[in-house]
């Protein structure tokens, strides 16, 4: 078990700058019903080309950014073009952003710890914890902490797993870093007692992966949607094939976005690319199913600004993550 | 020979093509695959920094080298459902190292890539020329006549070329221009013609299914040599920005998949991937251009080693 050593110290890159401009708080203030956002900018669990750990920081701006907007344009409601619908805002007091956990980029175990303690308060106080990467390690960390909450809730509940994703992370181990890594990170998952691993889904798989993995998955029930599946059943038959599967015996999902399941030619600013030929209104239609299940906890992780000068890379992102976030962000008017 | 029996991180080790052996031209034997860096980029006008495609080409292609790791059993195409047979590859790829071009002049350039690799084929092995700028394709095109790459046979080689220009005066056998950079001459056009060939724009590609396109291919290739010309500018601009050239169309990275593969079960006598210009689009595509043009030339690869073997998908019937 990893050790517990670490209090649940708080910061802020910037006074101004909060996931969607929510009020910067504390643990203690968390409310049931809140959306709670902390940030997880590590990086050092990554294998390639890191930047992540930067993440939290460009997507607190861009959230903002997008949040401004739509007030300055709210007053009269918004209309959503893609789906026809009229929006309004719901209150900005039920977003709360506990800042960043206090990353210790040379021990794992404190690192793992910080998030875990985060997610976990949020849980247990009845919000929704929202963890923003940072590389995918952290994605499982986050699902840990979700995890405890729950087993100490509701000792005999269970919860579904859904990973979007360009990645299995289903290795044992890699190379240099063991266990504990941003390849690893959904077979950490599937080890958690109340995680029901044939429950467990994944979505927008592309390429060549580790043929024992996919095996392993499917032999004890999983379901795999490669990226081929998603453009030839369309991204929103597989989120309600997803969520069914997903939610088998259950009554939630945790939900670990990562963000390279885009096509690197739309996001660059990313550590590991692939060429899934996913695009940004294949994902976003792909969130817009996910969105209204019953989520116990979601990570968005991956993105890497320092990869992608022209900031589209946090831009996308952020839409993407309002998108997931869409039934507590808006609410949704009589036209 | 494996190709790599320890489980080490992909940064450690050689820095070769796929994390294969180095190897030597005199220790080739016939089916073997030898990757062979060309690191040049003043042979066109098209500028760009081609010399460091063959490093960036290498570099990428290590991620792939855990195909062959023992740490992944079996590499596995999750989009296709398909398998590699490590054991058919393993032993058949090596990497030559660069050729050092280095203060010679262009003449002396052509000479060298013509002689290295009429010197590979002459081992009964296929050249996988890892470019440098399109400007070399002539100088391998001659090294592969000149070695008797028709394996002595009456057939002339032919060639085709994904992306590029289309090549003025081609006197060898059947060319087959797919996804051209530019519209050709009616004189390059006749030159196709002539050879017995044929032109296809991507929108002509896409529109035909992968079985059409393999039997308009295989009709005009015949039994002939093929050398393959890949070129980054075959590619759409929208998955990438990193070719030397510019291009008006291009595939995407499944529709080139599936062309190169189909391409990969004909007798190729030579493989040549130019125009990766690694620093020309600065550091927002790094990378996605070198893993575009690796992953699609994978399919060719493994085709051409027969190393592919399907596997059912039950789960989404």
């Amino acid at each position: 078990m990893l050790d517990s050593t670490q209090d649940l110290k708080l910061r802020f890159d910037s006074p101004t700058s909060t996931f969607f401009g929510a009020r910067p708080g504390h643990l203690d203030q968390v409310e049931p019903g809140m959306l709670a956002f902390i940030g997880m900018p590590s990086d050092s669990t990554h294998s390639s080309r890191i930047g992540a750990r930067f993440g939290p920081r460009a997507l607190r701006h861009e959230t903002r950014r997008l949040m401004e907007a739509l007030r300055s344009d709210g007053d009269g409601g918004l209309f959503d073009a893609r789906l026809g619908h009229l929006l309004g805002l719901r209150p900005q007091e039920e977003i709360i952003d506990l800042g960043d956990a206090a990353i210790d980029p040379l021990d794992v175990g404190r690192t793992t710890r910080a998030i875990a303690d985060l997610t976990a308060g949020i849980a247990k106080r009845g919000a929704l914890p929202v963890a923003i990467g940072g590389d995918h390690y952290n994605g499982y960390p986050a699902c840990l902490g979700v995890a405890e909450a729950l087993a100490q809730q509701a000792p005999d509940a269970r919860f579904g797993y859904i990973q979007v994703d360009g990645h299995l992370d289903f290795a044992d181990r890699l190379g240099a870093w063991g266990r504990f890594n941003h390849a690893t990170n959904a077979r950490r998952v599937s080890e958690l007692p109340n995680v029901v691993r044939g429950n467990m889904v994944w979505i927008g798989i592309a390429g060549w992966v580790d043929g024992k993995d996919v095996a392993e998955i499917e032999g004890f029930g999983g379901l795999i949607f490669s990226a081929e599946d998603v453009h030839r059943l369309g991204p929103r038959e597989v989120a309600r094939r997803a969520l069914s599967h997903a939610l088998r015996g259950c009554d939630r999902v945790y939900l670990s976005l990562d963000i390279d399941a885009l096509d690197s030619g739309f996001l660059p600013g990313t550590g590991s690319i692939v060429h899934s030929e996913i695009t940004p209104r294949q994902y976003l239609d792909l969130l817009t199913g996910l969105s209204a299940a019953p989520l116990c906890g979601i990570d968005l992780v991956e993105v890497a600004p320092p990869l992608d000068p022209s900031g589209r890379s946090e831009r996308i992102a952020a839409r993407l993550l309002m998108e997931i976030l869409r039934e507590h962000v808006f609410q949704r008017l009589e036209a | 020979m494996p190709l790599r029996i320890e489980a080490l991180p992909r940064m450690a080790g050689h820095l070769t093509f796929m994390r294969a052996p180095m190897g030597a031209v005199s220790n080739l034997e016939p089916g073997m695959i030898a990757a062979l860096g060309i690191p040049v980029d003043a042979r066109t006008d098209a500028g760009g920094a081609t010399r460091f495609g063959p490093l960036a080409l290498r570099e990428t292609s290590a991620y792939f080298g855990s195909h062959f790791a023992s740490n992944m059993k079996a590499a596995m195409d999750v989009d296709r459902r398909r398998v590699l047979d490590g054991a058919v590859v393993a032993g058949r790829l090596v990497d030559l190292g660069d050729l050092g071009c280095i203060g010679m002049t262009a003449a002396e350039q052509s000479d060298a890539i013509e002689r290295i690799v009429a010197a590979v084929v002459g081992q009964g092995a296929v050249p996988l020329v890892l470019g440098g700028d399109d400007g070399v394709l002539l100088a391998v095109l001659a090294g592969l006549a000149g070695a008797g790459a028709n394996g002595g046979g009456t057939s002339p080689l032919a060639l085709i070329a994904f992306g590029l220009d289309v090549l003025p005066g081609w006197r060898g056998g059947p060319l087959i221009h797919l996804v051209p950079t530019r519209e050709p001459s009616a004189d390059a056009l006749r030159c196709i013609a002539e050879s017995g060939g044929f032109l296809a724009r991507s929108a002509e590609l896409r529109e035909l299914r992968a079985t059409a396109v393999m039997d308009r291919l295989a009709g005009a290739v015949g039994g002939a040599p093929v050398h393959v010309a890949l070129d980054m500018s075959g590619f759409a601009a929208t998955w990438h920005g990193m070719n030397q050239r510019a291009p008006f169309d291009g595939l995407s990275l499944s529709e080139a998949r599936e062309l190169l593969e189909a391409i990969g079960t004909l007798p190729i006598a030579g493989l040549s991937i130019t125009g990766l210009d690694p620093t020309g689009s600065g550091l927002s595509v790094v990378k996605t251009g070198q893993r575009l043009i690796l992953t699609a030339i994978l399919d060719l690869i493994y085709a051409r080693l027969d190393a592919l073997r399907s596997k059912a998908d039950t789960t989404h019937a």
